[in-house]
C-alpha cells in the first residue's frame, strides 16, 4: 500500500516562490498525470498553479479541473485528519473545492495557491466539526496496516495506537488539532501554519507545543 | 544542577532537529530537558507513524467528476434549474388541488334543502354517492350545482385523478366529516332519488 502520510502527503506547490514558476505546483503524488476522464486543454499541465487560477477567470474552466487534480489528494488527506472517516473526508473535499471556486476571485496569489486552499480546507473541517465528534472508520486492521511484512500482532497492536492517536487528536481544541495536522502530517512550516490559521508564528509554536504535551497525556492515559 | 531549563519553544525546536548548538548541549546534560526532548519526540512519532488509508484508486476519478458536476450544477441557469426535471403533467396540479379543496369544503357543510324526509338507510357506497350527486344537481341544489360546475371547469384529465386518486373510499370518508343530522339528511335525499323511477 502506497503511504498517504508523511511525504505523500506534502501539498504540491507549497512555496510561493514555487508556485509562481512553471513546473511548480507538483508534488510527489503524481496525481495530475491522470485526467480522471476531464478534458482539460493541451498544454495547461505544464502551467503553475498562479496562471492556472488566472486561465479559471479568464473562463477556461478545464483550468480549476487541473488545480483539483493537483491538489485534491491533500485536500482529501486534510479532510480525514479532521474526520476520522472515509465519507466525510470526501464530502468536505468536494465542499473544500466548491468554496475555491466560488472565491477564486478573491485569490491574490500573495500567497501560494496550496497555502489558500489549505486556509479554506481547515476553516471547513473545523467548521463541520464544530459541536460534532469525528465519527472514525470501524478499525480494520486489514486496511489501515500493511500487514503483508508485519506479524500478526503487531499489525493489530500497530492499529489499535492509530485508534488511539486518532481519538486522541480529535480531542484537542480546535487550533491545537489544526497546528498538529498541518505540522505533523503535512509537513508544513509554523511559519506557514500561520498564514494558513491566521496567526503569529509565536503563537502556532506554543499551539503546537501544548498539542503534543496534551497528546502525550491523552495517549498515556488511553494506555493506562 | 541547571539554573535554567529550556523554554518550551526551545524544546520545541530541538525536539524537530533544530535549535542551537549550546541548547542542544544543554539538552545532553539535563536530565529533565532531555525528558522532556525524550517525551515529546516519542508523542510526535506515535502521533505521525498514523496514516491516511489509501481510498481506492477510482475514488481520485469518482471525487474530481463530483466536484466538477458540482460546480457546472452551480453555474446553470437557475430558469433551468427550475424546470428540468418537472414533469408536464404536474404543471395543472394547483388546479386539481384547488378543486379538491373547495370540493371538500362544500362536501363537509353542504346542509341538505330538505331535511323533513329522513331516513335510516345504510351509507351508500361511493359509485352510488356520485350517481345521488347527478340527481341533486337535478333537483336544483346549489351545492352540488356548484361541485359538477368545478367538473366541467376543472380540466378532465385532472379531473380524473382528482376522482380516481381517491375514489376507493372517498365517499364514505367524507360522509364520516358529516355531522349526524347531515348525514341523515343526505341519506334521506338518496333515498328519495333511488324511489323515483328511472327514466
Amino acid at each position: 500500500m502506497e503511504e498517504a502520510g508523511g511525504l505523500a502527503a506534502t501539498w504540491p506547490g507549497l512555496e510561493p516562490a514555487h508556485a509562481a514558476r512553471p513546473e511548480a505546483g507538483r508534488g510527489p503524488v503524481r496525481d495530475h498525470e491522470s485526467h480522471d476522464g476531464v478534458e482539460t486543454s493541451p498544454g495547461l499541465e505544464h502551467l503553475d498553479d498562479v496562471t492556472l487560477v488566472d486561465a479559471v477567470r479568464s473562463g477556461r474552466r478545464e483550468a480549476f479541473d487541473l488545480l483539483v487534480v493537483r491538489h485534491r489528494r491533500a485536500v482529501y488527506q486534510v479532510c480525514y485528519r479532521f474526520t476520522g472517516n472515509h465519507e466525510d473526508a470526501s464530502d468536505l473535499s468536494q465542499e473544500v473545492f466548491l468554496r475555491a471556486y466560488r472565491g477564486l476571485t478573491s485569490f491574490k496569489g500573495s500567497a501560494a495557491f496550496a497555502t489558500w486552499l489549505y486556509r479554506i480546507a481547515v476553516n471547513a473541517c473545523l467548521s463541520r466539526s464544530a459541536g460534532q465528534k469525528p465519527q472514525a472508520d470501524v478499525l480494520d486492521p486489514d486496511r489501515h496496516v500493511d500487514t503483508a511484512h508485519v506479524a500478526a500482532d503487531v499489525a493489530l497492536a500497530r492499529s489499535r495506537m492509530a485508534a488511539r492517536v486518532r481519538a486522541a487528536v480529535a480531542q484537542l481544541p480546535r487550533k491545537q488539532r489544526a497546528t498538529v495536522i498541518l505540522r505533523v502530517y503535512h509537513d508544513l512550516p509554523h511559519e506557514q501554519i500561520a498564514k494558513v490559521l491566521g496567526s503569529s508564528v509565536g503563537a502556532v509554536k506554543a499551539n503546537f507545543f501544548h498539542a503534543v504535551r496534551n497528546l502525550r497525556r491523552l495517549l498515556g492515559e488511553a494506555e493506562n | 544542577m541547571w539554573a535554567r531549563h529550556l523554554s518550551r519553544e526551545v524544546l520545541l525546536a530541538v525536539v524537530e532537529g533544530g535549535g542551537d548548538v549550546p541548547d542542544r548541549e544543554h539538552v545532553e546534560r539535563c536530565d529533565r530537558c532531555r525528558r522532556d526532548v525524550d517525551a515529546l519526540r516519542a508523542t510526535l512519532a506515535a502521533v505521525r507513524d498514523v496514516e491516511v488509508p489509501e481510498p481506492s484508486p477510482l475514488f481520485w476519478d469518482h471525487l474530481s467528476a463530483r466536484i466538477s458536476q458540482s460546480i457546472a450544477d452551480e453555474e446553470a441557469p437557475a430558469s433551468a434549474a427550475r424546470t428540468v426535471g418537472v414533469p408536464a403533467w404536474r404543471s395543472g396540479l394547483w388546479l386539481t388541488g384547488v378543486a379538491t379543496a373547495v370540493a371538500l369544503a362544500v362536501m363537509v357543510t353542504w346542509q341538505p334543502a330538505d331535511r323533513s324526509t329522513l331516513a335510516t338507510l345504510s351509507v351508500p357506497n361511493g359509485e352510488a354517492g356520485w350517481a345521488a350527486e347527478a340527481t341533486a344537481v337535478e333537483q336544483g341544489d346549489t351545492g352540488w350545482e356548484f361541485l359538477v360546475n368545478l367538473a366541467v371547469v376543472a380540466e378532465e384529465e385532472s379531473w380524473g385523478e382528482l376522482v380516481g386518486g381517491v375514489q376507493p373510499g372517498m365517499a364514505d370518508r367524507a360522509l364520516q366529516a358529516l355531522s349526524d343530522a347531515e348525514r341523515t339528511a343526505l341519506i334521506g335525499l338518496l333515498e328519495i332519488e333511488m324511489r323515483q323511477p328511472s327514466s
